[in-house]
């Protein structure tokens, strides 16, 4: 694996699902940071080494996933990371909010081990 | 002798008020006892001849006194003085004699005698047609007054205190022979003579004399139906230096154009009136001080009165029985002419006590009679029925909308809850290939094969609360109870699933009195306490762990669930058994809406109840009554 040095901060309130991202991306050969809401990630993203790719749920107590995405881009420290939606709101218009708010992509639940890949790869190399 | 010769000559039945009629004859008069004394006389012969008396001085003087004076006027002085002298000797009546004056002029004379009872009693001589000539330097006041008259195009006549016709202008009697005929009659007399209507002559001379009795001015309206015409008559008294009234003064002006704008007036004004009685709409007009001058017959309807004419000369305000500070506000700006029209609702109870909606509109009125003043046109108009439809149609589209809106959120969690599950479905499986083809053994992909088993559970149960919803309303659900612990069942319940929940809380559970058994259907039991107690977790994360009372009464116990959660706003309350309803507050907590309906329906089912208590960010707590 090309990436395996890349770390990607994966946020889903879901622990089956949280467990199953980190396990692929680790198969798939990426360190992973798991966050089970978005105010445990903002403070591990608030720690000094960041990661280079941000996994986050939309629907969460607490802080949703755009709220999320919004601190993220609000931080200079954070605004540069790409961000990843995945989530099951698969509507067209959320795909189309998160995008607009700024996401590099949107996967919608439930995905495929390959497409994460493939998105997660793509978004880390460039 | 004089005096009898005057008595004597007011036998002669000439009118009373021989004075004016002199005076108002336009012609010089000169009236003689049998002796050639002076009786009456007038200033046009006073003024006519150049004498320096007045008429009244001449009285009881001898003719001949005069006649030297008198004769200078003449050209033949000598020939008028034998005239004068020798005519009377004679006793025949001459008329218009005619004499040329010493001015170029002429002059023509009246002699006739006077006789009572075939006696000889006076002389009366009559000096006229001189208007134009003769007096050009004379103030005949009379003389041009009459002209005057002539000239005016309204009717006018002067009366005696007899009734007699003294004078006519021209407007009045057309005809000049007709004119001079007229004087001395009575208008019963003129109007025979004319063949006219008796009655009018009476209703007029009734007038005259309510002037003469009154001694003041009376206005009469004679109305002509045949001609659609209508005369204004009014009388004058006229008084003479005594005060003594001595003659009337009728003069009449022509207002039927006036009368025809009046009656036209009248008839927009009753047509207007039969409107309003016909309109759906309560009309009320008013005068400037806002009392009622008209209500139609639709008021009778709303306030139960039997007669609008109870009505009339009331305030507006105490007739609507309101205080209506808004209405107030705007009659004034109409009164003040601030603006011309208003509009708004005004609610008042009818007959029945109904509270009635009335739009009204407000507007300056109109009013015939000026001194009523313009008031205010007020319109009501019930909108009862119509309000009530709107509100009506107004509760469907809100009902509508939040039917769409509980579809969509169906929609969406029915998607996010069956997507969840899918997505550990799909990647524990992938996630299982990748093991397998690694050679990883039994323990290690064994998490993956559990965790797919479980979502497919947490699948079917979902899909079982769907098909509980459509059982549930189609009243599909029979219930099969069995006798068990109810402490023992509940604890089994937290144990399974609660202790502890996936953030690592564990639920108490605290039991209040002896343990007894019940008749429960277990796994409807289980479902609905399944469902509070899930709810008590995923609303209350990062606070206290939930607890469960247990509590037995006589004839019931209770299950009460007690969490440090969110609460519930008070505006979902009422909705929160409705199936797929979800509190505004539960953000992006996922939930299907189902769980207290299905627990709402199963305590009812074992003939109990569920109720609860709620505090926004405080907590709530629910509570399963239900008997043994």
């Amino acid at each position: 694996m090309t990436n395996n040095q890349s770390t990607i901060l994966v946020i889903e309130d879901e622990q089956s699902i949280l467990n199953n991202i980190c396990t692929i991306l680790q198969i798939s050969g990426f360190n992973s940071i798991k966050a089970n809401n978005g105010i445990d990630a903002l403070k591990i993203l608030g720690e000094e080494k960041k990661p280079e790719l941000i996994i986050c749920d939309v629907m969460m107590p607490e802080m949703t996933g755009f709220d999320v995405l919004k601190s993220v881009l609000d931080n200079s420290e954070t605004a540069h990371i790409p961000f990843c939606f995945l989530s099951a709101r698969a509507d067209v218009v959320d795909i189309n909010y998160g995008l607009s708010l700024g996401a590099k992509a949107y996967i919608t639940k439930p995905f495929l081990a390959k497409e994460l890949i493939e998105t997660v790869t793509e978004l880390v190399t460039h | 002798m004089t005096q009898t010769n005057i008595n004597n000559l007011s036998k002669l039945s000439y009118p009373e008020d021989l004075d004016f009629i002199l005076e108002a004859t336009g012609v010089a008069v000169l009236v003689e006892d049998i002796d050639r004394n002076v009786i009456l006389t007038n200033t046009l012969f006073c003024n006519l001849f150049e004498l320096n008396q007045s008429s009244t001085e001449l009285i009881n003087h001898p003719s001949v006194e005069y006649i030297s004076t008198i004769s200078e006027l003449f050209i033949d002085k000598l020939q008028f003085e034998n005239f004068f002298i020798e005519t009377p000797k004679k006793g025949n009546m001459i008329s218009n004699h005619t004499w040329r004056l010493a001015n170029g002029k002429t002059l023509l004379q009246d002699y006739s005698p006077i006789y009572n009872n075939n006696t000889l009693k006076g002389h009366i001589w009559i000096f006229k047609g001189f208007q134009n000539s003769l007096l050009e330097n004379h103030s005949n006041h009379n003389g041009i007054v009459e002209n005057a008259l002539h000239f005016i195009n309204n009717p006018i006549a002067i009366f005696n205190t007899n009734l007699q016709i003294l004078f006519a202008n021209k407007a009045y009697v057309q005809n000049d022979e007709k004119r001079l005929w007229i004087k001395g009659k009575t208008l019963q007399q003129f109007f025979s003579y004319e063949n006219l209507p008796q009655q009018i002559a009476t209703a007029r001379q009734e007038n005259i004399s309510k002037t003469i009795i009154l001694k003041k001015s009376t206005v009469w309206y004679e109305t002509c139906q045949t001609e659609d015409a209508c005369y204004e008559r009014i009388c004058y008294p006229i008084f003479d230096a005594t005060k003594k009234l001595t003659s009337v003064i009728e003069v009449a002006n022509d207002i039927s154009a006036q009368k025809k704008v009046e009656k036209k007036l009248q008839r927009a004004v009753e047509q207007f009136y039969n409107l309003a009685n016909s309109v759906n709409t309560i009309v009320l007009q008013t005068n400037k001080t806002l009392q009622v001058e008209f209500v139609n017959n639709l008021w009778q309807e709303i306030s139960g009165s039997t007669n609008n004419s109870a009505s009339i000369g009331k305030s507006i305000f105490e007739l609507l029985n309101v205080t209506n500070y808004d209405l107030y506000q705007k009659i004034f700006t109409i009164l003040t002419g601030a603006a011309t029209n208003k509009e708004g609702i005004l609610a008042l109870n009818d007959k029945d006590e109904n509270l009635k909606q009335l739009s009204y509109n407000v507007q300056a009125g109109f009013n015939v009679n000026e001194e009523e003043g313009d008031g205010i046109l007020l319109t009501l108009t019930d909108v009862t029925d119509k309000k009530m439809q709107e509100s009506h149609l107004l509760e469907l589209i809100k009902k509508e909308k939040e039917l769409n809106q509980l579809k969509t959120a169906f929609v969406n969690m029915v998607s996010h809850e069956l997507r969840t599950p899918l997505t550990v479905i799909s990647s524990s499986a992938e996630i299982l290939e990748l093991m397998l083809k690694a050679g990883k053994n039994y323990e290690e992909v064994c998490i993956y094969t559990q965790q797919i088993t479980d979502e497919v559970e947490k699948m079917t149960a979902f899909m079982q609360d769907l098909l509980m919803i459509s059982k549930i309303e189609a009243g599909k659900i029979s219930i099969n109870l069995s006798n068990v612990n109810v402490v023992n069942f509940v604890q089994a319940i937290v144990n399974k699933s609660f202790n502890p929940w996936k953030d690592g809380r564990k639920a108490t559970v605290i039991v209040k009195r002896k343990p007894e058994n019940a008749n429960v259907d277990t796994v409807n039991l289980e479902h609905s306490l399944v469902n509070i107690l899930q709810n008590a977790f995923k609303y209350s994360v990062g606070k206290l762990s939930p607890i469960i009372h247990i509590g037995f009464s006589k004839t019931y116990y209770t299950i009460s669930v007690i969490d440090d959660g969110i609460g519930i706003p008070e505006k979902d309350i009422p909705k929160l058994f409705t199936s797929f309803f979800r509190a505004s507050n539960t953000g992006n907590i996922s939930g299907t809406g189902i769980g207290l309906m299905v627990a709402k329906y199963f305590a009812e089912q074992h003939k109990g109840n569920i109720s609860f208590k709620t505090k926004l960010n405080k907590g709530s707590i629910f509570t399963l009554k239900l008997p043994y």
